[in-house]
């Protein structure tokens, strides 16, 4: 079971690695896109059309996939309440109750994905040079993301129900997948 | 039944569930009880919700904060801050505050400001003798300055969510970002004056000193320089500008070598986190503001207020005191999120501008992320100058009523705000 626990995990290091490099990779290539297209547009008075189509589309992606990270970092904003002067086990507990909560809605919303895709996909891009299903850019990063946050979740819930079942004593510590890489 | 979707929110942010899947969790636990809509019509939204280019420039100025933090750049605006004020009453008091309005003009969020410019701070001050405690409070406090004043990434969600031009906002805050910075510095030297805080002086500096001070933090100074020029000039629009301050920080980086491919990779890393912890609660927070609207919120909200009364000073204050409380118990973002499609219309039916009340929103959730017990810059300062939190808080303390009192002039001096956009803008 710890091995299994631990080969998960390093498979979600993996992953994460692998969403923070495609997801500089979209924002350096906004940044890039943006700086040609001022230059052009106040330099040469040809604006590239699409720069601002694909700029929203790639806050989408780099969003979603930036969340899995924070999930996997455990950076996002959470109002700290009495959990953490709970008894360990308890803690562990109430974790677990809330990882659960979080994947129930992450499962809410995959159901009504496929519905939403089929409808996004009827309609295309407009300004990009590749006309593209608009779904690309949005049911489908966030499915990608919606998989993503459940794996890691599903990792800390079983972490968190492990903990609270421990023979020896909880000890209502959360780890998070991956550390903020000095 | 609307009071459902608040409880069910209220126990699991109480839980300590994120707020970016509380937001949505409530939201589809309510439509699963009331049956109201179908689900799928929230779900639509999430992602759609964020189909905007003007939300862009967010994760660009926070790059290019990021960016100036690894180029060594706070330090060096640091140092000009001290050759400049360093010798008044209250010293380094005075120089963290004047430090942070530099610096606002680079990044647009509080978080990135007490983290990154704060460390400098909080060293500096700690080594010239002053007690971590106040260090980490006027940190804290100063902090708040950085999203008044342009760039700011919480007026760029107001203005999205509200319709409104971001230059505009960003103009409009000036006045009340350099306003506040001199109420701050009036505080630290009441508080020097009358020994309630220990302050060591700085000798004053020569001219010669200031100018090589100001010669090192001359690429720093440019960034805002040229940030509104290029507001008013309308050459770039704020996300095209936060792409070239980026670029810009980069090649200042570079030129003065203090930025290596490594601290480049590690912003850029940094970077897209917080974008996705910011603005993936803008997605996730659209299915709550949709139940909002569907339920008629807006409407039964205006309704309430008017009740009370249809004086717009009487509800402005009302909108002030309910804004200052949830911002003791809530995120600036989520509250901003929830309250803007709330209460602009309800503000528009009073006459009052959108981008006046959008100042006024942002002063007051900002001296939220001050307020206890759930003060997001009291728990980054907590860390960054390892210090407890109720010696800390004790020493904000005496802030508050000046930022109440700010918060007055702001909400019921609307030219403070207006006078300066309204002019550029020829209105």
């Amino acid at each position: 079971m710890e091995n299994a626990r631990r080969f998960v995990r390093r498979v979600l290091v993996a992953v994460g690695r692998l969403e923070i490099a495609v997801a500089a990779a979209i924002l350096s290539g906004i940044v890039a896109m943006i700086v040609t297209q001022v230059a052009l547009g106040a330099g040469l008075g040809r604006p590239i059309a699409w720069e601002q189509e694909a700029g929203a589309y790639g806050l989408v992606w780099m969003t979603f996939l930036g969340a899995s990270v924070a999930l996997k970092q455990m950076r996002h904003v959470t109002i700290v309440s009495f959990v953490g002067s709970l008894p360990p086990r308890l803690r562990s507990l109430v974790r677990a109750l809330v990882y659960a909560a979080m994947l129930w809605t992450l499962a809410m919303t995959m159901r009504e994905l496929p519905g939403i895709m089929a409808i996004e996909a009827r309609s295309e891009t407009i300004a990009l040079p590749l006309q593209l299903p608009r779904s690309y850019f949005f049911s489908v990063p966030l499915t990608i993301s919606c998989a993503l946050l459940s794996a890691s979740l599903l990792l800390y819930l079983t972490e968190a129900l492990i903990d609270a079942a421990r023979p020896g004593g909880a000890t209502g510590a959360a780890v998070p997948v991956m550390e903020d890489a000095p | 039944m609307i009071w459902l979707l608040l409880v069910i929110l209220a126990i699991l942010v109480l839980l300590e569930m994120p707020i970016a899947f509380a937001l949505p969790t409530a939201a589809l636990l309510y439509l699963m009880i009331a049956d109201t809509v179908p689900p799928m019509l929230v779900v639509q939204r999430i992602a759609s919700g964020l189909e905007s280019y003007v939300l862009l420039a967010i994760p660009l100025f926070i790059l290019a904060g990021n960016l100036f933090n690894s180029a060594g750049i706070a330090a060096r605006i640091f140092d000009f801050a001290v050759a400049c004020v360093g010798h008044i009453r209250g010293s380094l008091g005075h120089v963290n505050i004047v430090a942070s309005v530099i610096f606002s003009g680079m990044s647009g969020i509080a978080q990135a400001d007490a983290a990154g410019l704060g460390a400098v701070e909080v060293r500096e001050m700690k080594r010239h003798g002053f007690t971590p405690e106040f260090s980490a409070a006027i940190t804290a406090v100063s902090s708040i300055i950085g999203p008044i004043i342009p760039p700011s990434g919480i007026m760029i969600i107001y203005a999205v969510l509200a319709n409104v031009s971001v230059p505009d906002l960003f103009l409009a805050g000036i006045a009340p970002g350099v306003a506040m910075s001199i109420v701050l510095m009036g505080v630290v030297y009441w508080l020097a004056s009358t020994g309630r805080i220990t302050a060591p002086v700085v000798p004053r500096r020569t001219p010669a000193q200031i100018g090589r001070a100001f010669w090192r933090a001359l690429p720093a100074l440019a960034a805002p320089v040229f940030l509104i020029a290029g507001i008013l000039t309308g050459f770039a629009t704020p996300t095209q500008l936060g792409a070239l301050t980026a670029v810009y920080a980069i090649l200042v980086g570079f030129a003065t070598r203090d930025l290596t491919p490594a601290l480049l990779w590690k912003a850029i890393r940094d970077t897209v986190v917080t974008c996705g912890v910011l603005v993936f609660i803008i997605a996730a927070a659209t299915p709550f503001s949709a139940i909002l609207a569907i339920e008629g919120v807006p409407q039964q909200l205006a309704g309430l207020l008017l009740s009370i009364s249809d004086n717009p000073l009487i509800v402005l204050l009302i909108v002030n005191v309910a804004l200052l409380v949830f911002g003791t118990v809530m995120d600036t973002t989520a509250i901003l999120l929830v309250a803007v499609p709330v209460l602009v219309p309800v503000m528009s039916m009073l006459g009052i501008d959108p981008v006046h009340f959008g100042i006024v929103m942002v002063v007051n959730l900002l001296i939220g992320t001050l307020t206890p017990p759930f003060g997001i810059l009291l728990f980054v300062m907590t860390e960054v100058a390892k210090v407890d939190y109720r010696p800390l808080l004790r020493q904000v303390a005496p802030f508050y009523i000046p930022l109440f009192l700010f918060l007055l002039i702001v909400t019921y001096w609307p030219a403070l705000s207006l006078t300066f956009p309204d002019y550029v803008f020829g209105r």
